[in-house]
């Protein structure tokens, strides 16, 4: 008992340690892949680097990490450049400078100015952009947007804006909404329409008169007949002061203006938001990287650095930057490219291809990085990360090794499992006796589920710095339920593949175990069901085909012959059968004629008659055997007769001459008796071989029992009086008739009365009973019964003393063959009686019933 | 005396049964099979034969049928064969009596004297006596006048029932008196229930006028029915 406890608890120490390790060993390699990831901010954004531990160079420079920023940070300065270009004016953002919105939007394109170049005040579009998503535009009909063409040209005002409107207005059915932030809604034929107004109303500092938002109902019909043009709300106007409906001289034009100002007015406050973030990244001078970018356009050059020191040659900004820690070079012009870091020159040209617009040809970029990092930059920050990445060889180490402790323990707890100290066999749990299949699928959900919920916390908290420590709890925490909940459905696949019921517990194994035997059994009835049912159901088929065919008449006829097919099969059957009750009895050499017999039924005929020759066969064999048992028995009681005369003739011929010693008158005494039983003997035997064999012929004959009684004890009236035997009798007035061998019958009586004589004790009463036993139908039957005290104790059973050649122990010593009361039974049944020994205690009774005949 | 031819292959059995016969007076010859005894019967004049059955060259059955050719003594069958069927053919082929082995001696020579006495005094039979008076059944001889009874000559002193009971079987040769009609006949009173009396003294009558009461050759027990004597 101790020792099963102490097992147990080992068997609970192993599955916590087993689940401790693999915790552990997550945990670890959960630190290592955290400390595997920096956080780097750049002027824009946000970036997460993963280190591979295996992959970590020793210098930061050398790292992806550091090539990706510098990178990053050379297709951003390119681009500031670009911006500025645009934005500023002698190296000044310049609110003022005019912006041709033609030439800006199709910058990408090499197109001549045109002549019709419509112009805006930068701070005006910036503001404009600023102010919503791009440029607001309102709906015209083709031709009122012709008449507002022609009406701008037409009149040379300048501030015509709500007079133009006013007019136009009232072509159309309209409504303005002077309250700017609210929602207004108002029903015209039937329909409504929701604008939100989206015009902020800060900073806007030349407010068009009329603004608001215009919400238009049409009629459905003009809507498809007529072509609408865009027109935008002119919140500005052009530097000229004039719309920019007089700039236009047809609608088309108006069009391709319109989409000239959006895409201007968009990209503008685009740059200009990119331009506030970059001047505050690249124009200080504190910082690691550095850049200077020289644009020669003939004799006037203009550049960009954050380089406190302006106005070096070419050559000297070469040394200047080739003595940095990190350097590229750029100049595009001579095909030149010089770099001591991984950035590829493909790489720098394909940034180069994208803002090349904003450059004279002859533009030479130069970039290096000060690998003292001596200001708090992104890219101290991002070495610090980087350095502080610990490769943790440690932690892989730790990992790997409670990973094999894991291992081990989780074979030795699979070679565990189901063992149990001082039982046979495999102990099972609750679990284990569950469907495969259930048992399965609840491993899958709760394994799973723990899987996928450790999972996704996990990567949720990963990827914040902040929260590493949460997440390694999670992880923990995770790892050990998900392990654990996996260790016990491991373990308890271990037990049932060890108990062998891995199978057996599948559902669809029972199932199709089930389906088998079903199969199996009509298998095994196949020749039933192919000779039955198929005939059967193709005899209904037919019938019900001719039935619905209209054929009735048809049906009829095969089902009279299918009629009398039947009558004639169960007829045959019935033949059949009494051959079978002839030969039950007893009626060997019955044949049933086989002749006009078919298929199954002249099988079962065959089969009955050699049954019942068989059966035949045996009975004269065993007949043959026992006459032949008799006549060898017969044959030798004749041979030991003839030496047994000769003994007793001499031994009378002894006895005869005159003897004087004593002795030898004993001796002759012995002689002569024992010469005298073993003539006895052989009489018995021959009779008894002969009654069993049959070979005795009766002659039966009417007998009164009574009077045979009565001669029978006047026949033994003197032995009994010699024996001191008192004779007790009880009879019926008679006659009592019986049917019955007259000599046989007296044979009986005298081994009975005989039996009683030697082996009743002296000085008692022997009984003897006659009693008619009366029944309401026939003539009933007679019960004769002679009882008497034996005088040795009977040791054997009642059933051995009438069987051959046993009789009691102790008197086999005594005078008798011990064949008397087996001839007696023999001989009673033979004559149809009925003959029963009793004892009870030194009781000793046969009771020899007859039936009765009528006089 | 009569000349007495012994035949039994078994030479003990021969010289045990020419004691006996020597002792009663008898010249016994001897011989082991049956064409010894032929031979002996040709040679001698014998007066009766006892044969065994199962002999060597010629058995007692053939030898006895060849006898019967020519000879008309006593001849008794001495035989280990004991079945009903084995006596009927020795007697039916022309044997005077059967013995079965073994035999008892005295019974044996008591035959063997009646056999003589019967073939003996076969001439005298019928000889005119007292017809009246004495009633025969074979070697049974009752003379009513003298109330004398003998069996092959020889006297025996029966008591008067057992007299009476004989002669009503003897004068009634033939039928099966029952118990109650012997009693009913002899003592002139209806029997009343059952009684072994008559059963008794039957078995006396037997004891004294048979050789081997339990075969008796005179009164006959038939069993369930009564007695009788059988015609002879």
């Amino acid at each position: 008992m101790k020792i099963s406890k102490y097992r147990r608890g080992m068997k609970f120490a192993i599955v916590a340690a087993e689940v401790l390790l693999a915790t552990l060993s997550a945990v670890c390699v959960g630190i290592v892949s955290c400390n595997a990831v920096i956080n780097v901010r750049t002027n824009t954004m946000e970036i997460n680097y993963y280190i591979s531990p295996f992959s970590k160079t020793a210098v930061f420079e050398d790292s992806d990490v550091f090539n990706d920023m510098v990178y990053d940070n050379l297709n951003d300065v390119i681009r500031y450049g670009v911006i500025r270009g645009q934005l500023e004016t002698d190296g000044r953002f310049d609110e003022t400078k005019e912006i041709d919105i033609e030439q800006f939007a199709r910058h990408f394109e090499e197109v001549p100015v045109v002549d019709t170049s419509v112009r805006y005040r930068l701070g005006d579009l910036i503001q404009w952009g600023q102010s919503g998503e791009t440029v607001t535009l309102r709906e015209y009909s083709y031709q009122e947007a012709e008449e507002l063409i022609a009406q701008a040209h037409g009149k040379d005002t300048s501030d015509k804006d709500m007079t133009d409107a006013a007019s136009y207005t009232e072509s159309i059915e309209h409504s303005y909404v002077d309250d700017d932030n609210a929602v207004a809604e108002e029903v015209y034929s039937g329909q409504v329409l929701v604008v939100e107004n989206t015009v902020p109303t800060e900073q806007v500092s030349e407010e068009p008169k009329g603004n608001g938002t215009l919400r238009v109902t049409y009629e459905e019909d003009a809507m498809e007949e007529t072509r609408y043009v865009t027109i935008p709300v002119e919140r500005y106007l052009p530097v000229d002061g004039q719309s920019i409906l007089a700039h236009v001289d047809s609608v088309e034009e108006l069009e391709e203006m319109v989409f000239y100002l959006s895409e201007t007015v968009r990209m503008l406050e685009e740059n200009y938001k990119s331009y506030r973030a970059y001047h505050e990244y690249f124009d200080k001078t504190e910082s690691s990287f550095q850049y200077y970018i020289l644009q020669e356009d003939g004799s006037s050059h203009t550049m960009y650095t954050n380089l406190q020191t302006e106005g070096m040659t070419r050559e000297e900004i070469d040394a200047y930057f080739t003595s940095m820690g990190r350097h590229l070079a750029f100049k595009p012009a001579d095909f030149s490219y010089e770099t001591d870091m991984f950035i590829r020159e493909e790489q720098v040209r394909n940034i180069w291809n994208s803002y090349q617009y904003g450059y004279s040809n002859d533009t030479s970029v130069w970039i290096g990085i000060d690998t003292m990092f001596p200001y708090e930059d992104a890219f101290h920050s991002a070495r610090e990360s980087y350095l502080m990445a610990a490769p943790g060889y440690l932690y892989i180490l730790l990992s790997v090794c409670c990973g094999v402790g894991a291992l081990v323990l989780f074979g030795l707890m699979t070679h565990m499992a189901g063992k149990k100290e001082g039982s046979e066999g495999v102990a099972l749990l609750w679990f284990d006796r569950w469907h495969t299949e259930t048992a399965a699928l609840a491993a899958c959900i709760v394994t799973g589920m723990l899987f996928f919920m450790t999972g996704l916390s996990v990567t949720e908290l990963y990827w914040r710095a902040e929260e590493r420590q949460l997440m390694l709890v999670a992880l923990a925490l995770g790892t050990a339920l998900t392990f654990g909940s996996f260790l016990f459905f491991w373990l308890s696949l271990a037990r049932r593949i060890k108990a062998r019921i891995f199978w057996k517990n599948f559902l669809i194994y029972r199932l199709i175990l089930k389906l088998k035997g079903m199969i199996m059994m009509i298998y095994d009835d196949s020749r039933i069901v192919i000779r039955v049912w198929i005939p059967y159901l193709l005899f209904a088929g037919v019938n019900m085909v001719l039935a619905v065919g209209g054929l009735a008449f048809v049906a009829c006829i095969l089902d009279i012959f299918v009629g009398i097919f039947l009558y004639r099969n169960n007829k045959t059957r019935k033949r059949i059968l009494e051959g079978i009750g002839n030969i039950r009895d007893g009626n060997l050499d019955y044949q049933i004629e086989v002749e006009k017999m078919h298929g199954d039924n002249r099988i079962l005929a065959e089969a009955v008659n050699s049954i019942g020759n068989g059966i035949r066969q045996a009975v004269e064999t065993s007949v043959k055997d026992e006459r032949m048992k008799a006549d060898l028995i017969t044959n030798v009681s004749h041979d030991i007769k003839t030496p047994l005369t000769s003994i007793i003739n001499y031994v009378d011929l002894i006895k005869r001459e005159p003897v004087e010693n004593e002795k030898i008158k004993g001796y002759l005494e012995v002689l002569d008796s024992k010469s005298q039983r073993l003539k006895q003997l052989t009489e018995d035997l021959v009779e008894v071989s002969k009654i069993s064999s049959g070979n005795i012929v009766l002659q039966c004959e009417k007998l009164d029992l009574v009077e045979l009684m009565n001669q029978t004890i006047g026949e033994f009236s003197e032995k009994l009086e010699e024996q001191n035997l008192q004779l007790v009798t009880s009879m019926e007035e008679g006659p009592l008739l019986i049917f019955a061998d007259s000599r046989r019958i007296w044979r009986v009586m005298e081994n009975l009365f005989n039996n009683a004589c030697k082996y009743a004790l002296e000085h008692t009463r022997v009984y003897v009973e006659l009693k008619e036993l009366k029944e309401e139908k026939g003539p009933g039957s007679v019960r004769l019964s002679i009882k008497n005290i034996s005088e040795q104790p009977l040791r054997v059973g009642i059933e051995e003393l009438t069987e051959r050649f046993i009789r009691g122990d102790v008197s086999r010593t005594t005078e008798g063959s011990g064949l008397g009361l087996s001839i007696a039974k023999n001989l009673t049944e033979l004559q149809k009686g009925k003959f029963e020994i009793v004892s009870d205690g030194d009781l000793f009774k046969v009771v020899i019933t007859f039936p009765l005949v009528l006089s | 005396m009569a000349n007495i031819l012994v035949c039994d292959d078994d030479k003990a059995i021969v010289e045990a049964i020419e004691i006996y016969l020597v002792q009663e007076g008898y010249q016994v010859f001897k011989a082991y099979d049956g064409v010894e005894a032929m031979r002996i019967l040709e040679a001698e004049e014998i007066h009766l034969l006892i044969m065994d059955v199962m002999m060597p060259r010629l058995d007692g059955i053939h030898a006895t049928l060849q006898i019967r050719e020519k000879y008309s003594i006593p001849i008794i069958i001495l035989s280990a064969k004991s079945e009903d069927a084995d006596k009927i053919l020795g007697l039916n082929i022309g044997a005077d009596d059967y013995v079965t082995k073994p035999f008892n001696p005295l019974e044996l020579t008591a035959r063997v004297k009646s056999q003589l006495r019967r073939y003996t005094k076969l001439g005298s039979i019928g000889s005119a006596e007292e017809a009246d008076q004495v009633y025969r059944a074979g070697g049974l001889v009752m003379n009513d006048a003298t109330k004398e009874v003998t069996v092959d000559d020889e006297p025996v002193k029966l008591t008067p029932i057992e007299y009476n009971i004989l002669l009503l079987l003897v004068k009634n040769q033939g039928k099966v008196f029952s118990i109650s009609q012997i009693y009913e006949n002899i003592w002139n009173e209806e029997a009343i229930g059952a009684d072994n009396t008559v059963a008794v003294h039957i078995r006396h009558i037997r004891e004294k006028i048979e050789i081997n009461p339990k075969e008796p050759r005179y009164l006959k027990v038939v069993w369930g029915v009564g007695y009788k004597v059988d015609k002879q």
